[in-house]
């Protein structure tokens, strides 16, 4: 709240009198207060917008950094988002009383409080539909935006030497750093965590997300090579089973709507 | 006679204007009647024509999209029943990575000298990738006679110490077993010691991310081990009718093991359940 009310971008009076002349937070405890004051921080900070386009991208970033299985910083959310920082940052600069966004963009954006994700990916909660996130929507769209950057993984991207075992590499880390990124490094690790939370219908998802699955399991030993180097390997095992399960669910949906049975 | 005859002249005058009165009468009704009936007719059979129409067009519509995703989901499914499909990709990955893990961990390019070259020749990923780990001279391994042409059955080894093994369980952390007098938790996929406590008269706890485990010495007459569900918010007891107790363990007598899965707030009951079920004091 009072980083709402010492707003760099917004005049402190005014946001003083948004929080005062909300009856709700002065005078229940729980939900009713704080989505309202939450609310009013949204409605607020975008007073002045009315292209959808930036309401869809605030939906986009915010729904990223909300959903994401470990925080990003504003590089890694741009190589997964295929957007710029400098769009990140614009999307996030009047929210900055909800979201922390460090100046360094290679630091973790971080929420402040965690009922604010909860409030924005509660429908009931946040009615407006141009800032409530659909959790399963953005898990699919994270999915396919992870599969895509593990289709482009190419074989050896450290051009390490034949044979070498990952603890002689000198300076591993840095190395995986400069080659393959954090926003990879993330792809590799979590799209198939985010492809288990997907909706298992819906066609031209579906189909979408089955195409990229193929294309990368059809090559496989690059995603598995990056999952070695990044010490992760037991997580692309669960990460297989995690898609083993996607698609047995996914291919009950086929036959539920064709009739036809999956030799699965 | 005269007279008589300009009687009924004027009579039949009188009847002739009053039919013709009557006829304009009827012909006006006829007329208004006429021009609304046929128009009120035409306009209802225009509506109900327009709102068929309309259900006809929709309907047609809704059919098209129907074919369409039909036509969609029967390309998926053409997809997933392919002779190498997704989920047979999936499957063979699972296993390779199963199979090679430790070279494949320990060397991340393992994947392509030896992983690829040696998987069993019906592997969908062998047949897909050897193409090119060959043309790339990334395998010594030009030829594999007598290669293996399914998947075998062992998946892991793992080697449990000290030897005295006596019992063993799973749990989707790990694989619990207690040899000799001591209680160990082993990685299911790489098979490697997590964790190990030699129980001792006070309650030794462990902590992971993943789970809580209690372990202590009992004086009770049957050990007691119970692996809860993650979502219970407390450990099971007779007292909490939402918990489920899902599996028990049999350890060496005097050992008893409790697993929780994680969640905060999580206090020892006072009570438990033996193995087969009998409640006891801790």
């Amino acid at each position: 709240m009072v980083r709402f009310i010492e707003s760099a971008h917004h005049e402190p009076n005014k946001c003083l009198q948004i929080v005062v002349l909300e009856t709700n937070s002065t005078k229940y405890e729980g939900c009713a207060g704080i989505d309202s004051l939450y609310s009013q921080i949204l409605l607020h900070a975008f007073s002045d917008v009315h292209e959808p386009e930036v309401f869809a991208n605030l939906r986009n970033v915010l729904g990223a950094i909300l959903l994401a299985f470990n925080p990003l910083s504003r590089k890694e959310l741009s190589t997964i988002l295929g957007v710029s920082t400098t769009l990140i940052s614009t999307t996030l600069r009047h929210l900055h009383s909800v979201v922390l966004v460090p100046t360094d963009e290679s630091k973790e954006i971080r929420v402040f409080h965690k009922s604010f994700p909860d409030f924005l990916q509660d429908g009931k909660r946040c009615t407006n539909p141009r800032f409530s996130i659909d959790p399963t929507a953005h898990h699919s769209d994270m999915a396919l935006k992870c599969l895509e950057l593990v289709k482009k993984l190419e074989r050896n991207p450290c051009s390490l030497p034949p044979y070498i075992m990952n603890q002689d590499v000198v300076d591993l880390s840095q190395l995986l750093e400069d080659k393959i990124g954090d926003g990879m490094k993330y792809a590799c690790i979590y799209w198939a965590r985010h492809l288990r939370l997907s909706p298992t219908s819906g066609h031209h998802y579906i189909k979408q997300a089955i195409c990229s699955v193929t294309n990368i399991l059809q090559n496989a030993p690059p995603w598995i090579e990056v999952m070695s180097l990044e010490s992760c390997l037991e997580e692309a095992v669960h990460s297989t089973q995690g898609l083993i399960d996607w698609l047995t669910e996914v291919s009950g949906s086929v036959y539920y709507l064709t009739g036809k049975e999956l030799v699965c | 006679m005269v007279h008589l005859l300009e009687q009924d002249v004027s009579a039949a005058e009188d009847k002739f204007n009053a039919t013709m009165d009557k006829h304009g009468l009827a012909k006006r009704k006829l007329d208004a009647v006429g021009n609304r009936l046929p128009i009120t007719h035409l306009q209802l059979d225009a509506a109900e024509h327009n709102s068929v129409t309309t259900d006809l067009e929709l309907l047609k519509l809704a059919t098209t999209k129907l074919e369409l995703a039909a036509a969609e989901f029967e390309c998926v499914a053409t997809q997933l029943n392919l002779a190498s499909t997704p989920y047979q990709f999936a499957i063979d990955c699972l296993w390779l990575l199963i199979h090679f893990f430790y070279p494949i961990q320990q060397c991340a390019q393992q994947v392509y000298h030896t992983a690829v070259s040696l998987s069993p020749t019906s592997s969908p990923l062998h047949g897909s990738c050897l193409q090119s780990v060959t043309d790339n001279k990334l395998s010594h391994v030009a030829a594999f006679s007598g290669a293996p042409s399914t998947w075998g059955l062992l998946l892991r080894t793992i080697d449990f110490k000290p030897k005295q093994f006596t019992c063993i369980t799973t749990s989707v952390h790990g694989i619990i077993s207690a040899c000799g007098n001591i209680v160990g938790v082993y990685g299911v996929i790489p098979g490697v010691l997590k964790q190990s406590r030699v129980p001792q008269n006070q309650l030794q706890s462990y902590n992971s991310h993943q789970m809580d485990l209690f372990c202590f010495l009992s004086t009770l007459p049957l050990p007691l081990c119970g692996i809860y569900r993650q979502a219970d918010t407390s450990i099971p007891s007779p007292s909490n009718p939402r918990s489920v107790m899902l599996q028990f363990l049999q350890l060496p007598l005097h050992v008893a093991l409790l697993m929780v899965l994680s969640h905060s707030g999580v206090s020892l009951p006072k009570r438990g359940l033996n193995p087969f079920g009998v409640e006891t004091q801790l």
